[in-house]
C-alpha cells in the first residue's frame, strides 16, 4: 500500500474518533486510568523492592562479605567450621583503602530464658565494627547494644516476646501482675510507675476481633502504651534489668577447623597420608614429628600462615581430624531488644561481643570469623552498593591493600550473591498485583474491542463502499487498527501523564506506614511498623505500559475488521 | 489470465468487449431455502455503451450488477471482466480490478460520513496512489463537471439526495474507469433532478467514452438508454438496441 494510502487512512481514523466523540472519550478514559493505575502500582512494587533491598543491606547484609569460598557454597547451613583467621589483616587492607569491615562468627544454637527456650542464630560481632557497616544498632528498641568484654546480647524482637525477655509489649493481665510484683519489689511508686505505661488493648479498634479471649479473668490481653517516652522505658527495663527476667543461657556446639596438636599413628597412617594430595604431603610431614614417648605424631609448626596451609591440605584431603567440636554453654544476659525495619534483625537472632567467646569461658574461637563484612566508608544510607561496592571491586581493593593476592580459599561475596532465593521470592512477590494491574488493562481492552466491534458492525455498509471502491481487506484492516491503535495512543499518554502525576508525590514523600498502622488502633499489627514507603520512577514501565497499551489496543481491532471484511460485499452493502 | 478483447459491432460501430457474461447463474441460500437469482445470463458489453437493464422488482437487476462488478462470486458460467475471468482471480485482484476499473453508483449514494464531498471524490485517487497535486486538479475539474465546484468542503450528510448522488457520480467518474454500474441512481431522487443526473451521465459518456449500464424500474432511464436490456426471474427477456 502506498504512504499516501496510509495517510488517507489515518485520516479516516481520526475523524471516525472525533464523529463518535463520547465513545472516543470514555474508551481512551478507561485504558487512561488502567495504564496509571499499572504504572503507579508497578512503581509502588519497585519502590517495596528497593526498600526491602536497602532494608537487607542496612540491616542484614552489608556490600559484600570476605568468606572462605567452602562456607559460601554451604551458606544456608550456617557451617561455622568454615572459618577463618588472622582477619584483622584484611580489616586493616580494607580500612586502608576506604572500607569498612566487620568481622562475625555466626553459630546456630539455642537460647533458654527462664520462661522458654528457642533455636536461635548468633552473631559473635565487634559492636564498633558492627556499627560502622550496618544501622540495625540504632534500632535497639528497649536497652542498649551489648559492649566488649560483658557477655552481653542483644536480641530480635521475636525472640524476647517468645522468650518473655525484657519489656513485654502485649502481655495477658496474669503476667503484668507477677512482672510488677518482681520488679517493682513492694515499691508502691515502682508499681504504679509501671502500671501508669500499660493499658487494656483496644480490641475493637484493631484489625482482628479477639474479644473473646477477654471474658477469662487475668486473661486480659494488656498493651504497653504508644506514647510511653524514651525515659521511662529506659527506668522500666532498669526495673526489669534488676529481676532475672533478662538472664539467658546459650547453647550451642560450635565446630572449629583446626590444625590437631596430636595425631595418633593409625590416623596418620591409615587416613591422613592416604588422602592428601601428593604435593601436600610434604608440607604436612615437615610440620609433625613422631614422639616414640607418647606414641603420637606432635605438632612442631609455630608459622600461622604454614599452619593455615596445612589446614587447607587437611580440609582438600577430607580428613576428619582437622574438625573441632566444642560444645559450651554460656550465660549471658539480654541487654537489648532490636526492633528493625528488617525482618532479619528483629528474629530469633542474638549479637553478642566477639572478644568475650575467644576462651574456654566462651566458645574458643580463638580468632576465628565466618565473615567479614564489607562497606564502603562514606556509603549513603538511602543508595544499594553500586559498581565501587561490587565484590570484584571490593577484592581488588583488599588485595591493593594486602599488597599481595587473597589466599584462594577465600573470596568477596557481593550482598546479591546471597539474595538469590529471595530475589526469587520478590519476584513473586510482585507478580501477584501486577497480575491484578494487568487484569484491569485487560478489562479496559475489553471496552476497546467492544468500541471496535461496534463500530465496525455500525459501519457495515461503509466498510462494503470502501471496498467496492477497490480497498484491499488489509488495508481496511489497517484502518481499523490504526483507529483502534489511536484510542489506545490517546488513553496511553493520558495515563502515563495520569501516572507520573499520581507517582510524583509518592516517590518525593513516600507513605508513612508507621502513621497508617496507629490509625488502625494499637491491636492488630503485633510489631511496630517504622518505615516510609516511597515509590521509584520506574522509565521501562512508564513507557512500556504505554507502548503495549497502544499496541494491544490496535491489536483488539484484528479480529472484528477480519471478520467484517470476509462478508461478501453485496452483504455488507445491503446490511441495515 | 487476460484474453484478447473481442470486438463488437452495434449498429456498425465497432466496441471493444469490457464485460461478457456467459451463461451466467447465481444462488443465494436464503434461511435454509435456495433463491435462483439469475437463471444462465449471457450478455455482452462493448465500450462506450450506455445501457439499461429493467425488471421488475426481484428479477436479479442488481444482482447482476454486483456480479459484473466483480462484488460478488458466480455460482455458475463465466464473468469477463476488461478480459480478465472474474472466477478465477483471487480477493485481492479482485479488489484491485474494482479500484483500477470499476466505478459504482448506488441508489443509497454510500457516501463515507466523515469524508468532505472532495475527500468522497477523491478517495478512489487516493487508493491508487495517485500524487497530491494531481488529485486536487482532478477532483476541481470533476467538482466543476457535476456542478458542485461550491460545496468541496461540505459533508455528505449536509447535501441534497440529489447532490449526494452527483457527489457518488464524481467519485465513480474520477478514476475515469472502464466501466460505470449505476444500481437505479435515480430512484431516490425527483423527476427533475434524475433528469438532470441523467443529463450528466449522458454528457460525461460522449466527452470520455465511459461505458454504463444502469439498472432501472424508470421509464425515463430507459428512454436515455440506447441499449435496453429486459429482465425477469434472472433470465434476458429482450436485448434492444435502439
Ligand atoms: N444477498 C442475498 N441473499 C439472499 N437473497 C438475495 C440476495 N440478494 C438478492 N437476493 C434475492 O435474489 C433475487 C434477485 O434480487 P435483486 O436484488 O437482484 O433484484 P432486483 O432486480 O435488483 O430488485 P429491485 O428492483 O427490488 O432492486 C431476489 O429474489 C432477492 O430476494
Ligand atoms: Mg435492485
Amino acid at each position: 500500500m502506498s504512504l499516501n494510502g496510509i495517510w488517507e487512512l489515518k485520516k479516516i481514523a481520526l475523524r471516525n474518533l472525533a464523529r463518535h466523540k463520547v465513545k472516543t472519550v470514555l474508551t481512551s478514559a478507561a485504558i487512561m486510568i488502567s495504564v496509571a493505575v499499572y504504572i503507579f502500582m508497578s512503581s509502588w512494587l519497585g519502590g517495596m523492592a528497593v526498600e526491602s533491598r536497602r532494608n537487607i543491606v542496612n540491616y542484614d547484609m552489608s556490600a559484600a562479605k570476605l568468606q572462605t569460598k567452602l562456607y559460601f557454597e554451604r551458606k544456608d547451613e550456617l557451617p561455622s567450621y568454615e572459618n577463618f583467621k588472622n582477619w584483622e589483616r584484611y580489616r586493616d587492607a580494607l580500612n586502608r583503602e576506604g572500607f569498612n569491615a566487620a568481622p562475625r562468627f555466626v553459630f546456630n544454637g539455642t537460647l533458654f530464658s527462664n520462661s522458654g527456650s528457642a533455636p536461635m542464630r548468633f552473631n559473635a560481632v565487634d559492636p564498633a565494627a558492627e556499627k560502622s557497616v550496618l544501622h540495625y544498632a540504632s534500632y535497639v528498641d528497649f536497652g542498649r547494644y551489648p559492649q566488649n568484654g560483658m557477655f552481653e546480647l542483644a536480641i530480635g524482637t521475636t525472640a524476647a516476646e517468645k522468650l518473655r525477655v525484657g519489656i513485654p509489649t502485649r502481655p495477658r493481665r496474669l503476667e503484668l501482675e507477677e512482672l510488677i510484683r518482681q520488679a517493682a519489689q513492694s515499691d508502691t511508686p515502682n508499681e504504679e510507675f509501671i502500671r501508669s505505661l500499660y493499658e487494656t488493648a483496644n480490641m475493637s479498634g484493631g484489625l482482628f476481633n479477639v474479644a473473646a479471649e477477654t471474658h477469662i479473668a487475668g486473661n486480659e490481653r494488656m498493651a504497653l502504651k504508644r506514647n510511653v517516652s524514651r525515659g521511662d522505658l529506659d527506668r522500666l527495663w532498669e526495673l526489669i534489668a534488676a529481676t532475672d527476667r533478662n538472664n539467658v543461657r546459650i547453647n550451642a556446639v560450635i565446630d572449629i577447623k583446626a590444625v590437631p596438636e596430636t595425631i595418633r599413628p593409625t590416623l596418620w597412617e591409615g587416613e591422613l597420608m592416604t588422602s592428601l594430595r601428593e604435593e601436600d604431603k610434604e608440607l604436612v610431614e615437615a610440620a609433625y614429628t613422631y614422639e616414640e614417648f607418647i606414641g603420637v605424631y606432635l605438632l612442631t609448626e609455630e608459622d600461622e600462615a604454614r599452619k593455615d596451609q596445612i589446614l587447607s591440605a587437611m580440609i582438600r584431603a577430607g580428613f576428619r581430624g582437622a574438625v573441632r567440636h566444642v560444645n559450651q554453654l554460656v550465660d549471658a544476659v539480654v541487654v537489648g531488644v532490636i526492633n528493625s525495619p528488617d525482618p532479619v534483625p528483629n528474629g530469633n537472632i542474638g549479637y553478642i561481643p566477639i572478644d568475650v567467646l575467644q576462651d574456654e569461658s566462651g566458645m574458643m574461637l580463638e580468632g576465628a570469623v565466618t565473615e567479614l563484612l564489607i562497606r564502603r566508608k562514606d556509603a549513603p544510607y538511602t543508595e544499594l552498593p553500586g559498581a565501587d561496592e561490587s565484590s570484584k571491586a571490593i577484592a581488588a581493593a583488599l588485595e591493593r591493600g594486602l599488597g599481595e593476592p587473597l589466599p584462594d580459599y577465600l573470596a568477596v561475596f557481593f550482598w546479591m550473591d546471597y539474595m538469590k532465593d529471595y530475589l526469587g521470592y520478590e519476584a513473586l512477590q510482585t507478580t501477584a498485583p501486577q497480575v491484578l494491574a494487568a487484569l484491569l488493562l485487560f478489562i479496559s481492552f475489553l471496552g476497546i474491542s467492544n468500541t471496535i466491534l461496534l463500530a465496525v458492525l455500525e459501519r457495515t455498509k461503509e466498510i462494503g463502499m470502501m471496498r467496492a471502491l477497490g480497498m484491499t481487506d488489509r488495508q481496511m484492516i489497517t484502518a481499523y487498527m490504526l483507529e483502534a491503535g489511536f484510542l489506545g495512543f490517546i488513553g496511553s499518554v493520558l495515563g502515563m501523564i495520569l501516572g507520573c502525576i499520581v507517582n510524583y508525590p509518592m516517590v518525593e514523600y513516600g507513605l508513612n506506614i508507621s502513621a497508617m498502622a496507629d490509625s488502625l488502633g494499637n491491636s492488630g499489627v503485633g510489631f511496630r511498623v517504622t518505615a516510609i514507603m516511597r515509590s521509584v520512577w520506574n522509565i521501562p514501565v512508564i513507557f512500556g505500559s504505554g507502548i503495549t497499551a497502544t499496541v494491544l489496543a490496535s491489536f483488539m481491532a484484528y479480529f472484528p475488521t477480519r471478520r467484517a471484511v470476509k462478508m461478501p460485499i453485496t452483504d455488507s452493502l445491503r446490511f441495515e | 489470465m487476460r484474453e484478447i478483447h473481442r470486438i463488437l459491432v452495434i449498429k456498425g460501430v465497432y466496441r471493444m468487449v469490457v464485460i461478457k457474461a456467459e451463461n451466467v447463474t447465481k444462488d443465494y441460500a436464503l434461511d435454509g431455502q435456495v433463491v435462483n437469482a439469475l437463471r444462465g445470463v449471457s450478455l455482452e458489453f462493448g465500450s462506450g455503451e450506455f445501457s439499461a437493464i429493467a425488471g421488475p422488482s426481484g428479477s436479479g437487476k442488481s444482482t447482476f450488477l454486483h456480479l459484473a462488478g466483480c462484488l460478488d462470486t458466480i455460482t455458475g458460467g463465466t464473468m469477463t471482466v476488461d478480459g480478465a475471468d472474474a472466477g478465477k482471480m483471487s480477493k485481492q485482484e479482485l479488489a484491485l480490478l474494482r479500484r483500477n476499473k470499476i466505478g459504482f453508483i448506488f441508489q443509497a449514494y454510500n457516501l463515507i460520513p466523515v469524508l468532505s464531498v472532495e475527500e468522497n471524490i477523491s478517495f478512489p485517487l487516493t487508493l491508487l496512489g495517485i500524487n497530491k497535486k494531481e488529485i486536487k486538479e482532478r477532483t476541481a475539474k470533476v467538482l466543476k463537471e457535476v456542478g458542485l465546484a461550491d460545496m468541496a468542503k461540505r459533508r455528505p450528510k449536509e447535501m441534497s439526495g440529489g447532490q449526494q448522488q452527483r457527489v457518488a457520480i464524481a467519485r465513480a467518474l474520477i478514476k475515469k474507469p472502464a466501466i460505470i454500474l449505476a444500481d437505479e441512481p435515480t430512484a431516490n431522487l425527483d423527476s427533475t433532478i434524475g433528469r438532470e443526473i441523467l443529463e450528466l451521465m449522458v454528457a460525461l459518456n460522449k466527452s470520455e467514452g465511459t461505458t454504463f449500464i444502469f439498472s432501472t424500474h424508470d421509464t425515463m432511464v430507459m428512454d436515455y438508454a440506447r441499449r435496453l436490456i429486459r429482465i425477469r426471474d434472472g433470465q434476458i427477456e429482450s436485448d434492444v438496441v435502439k
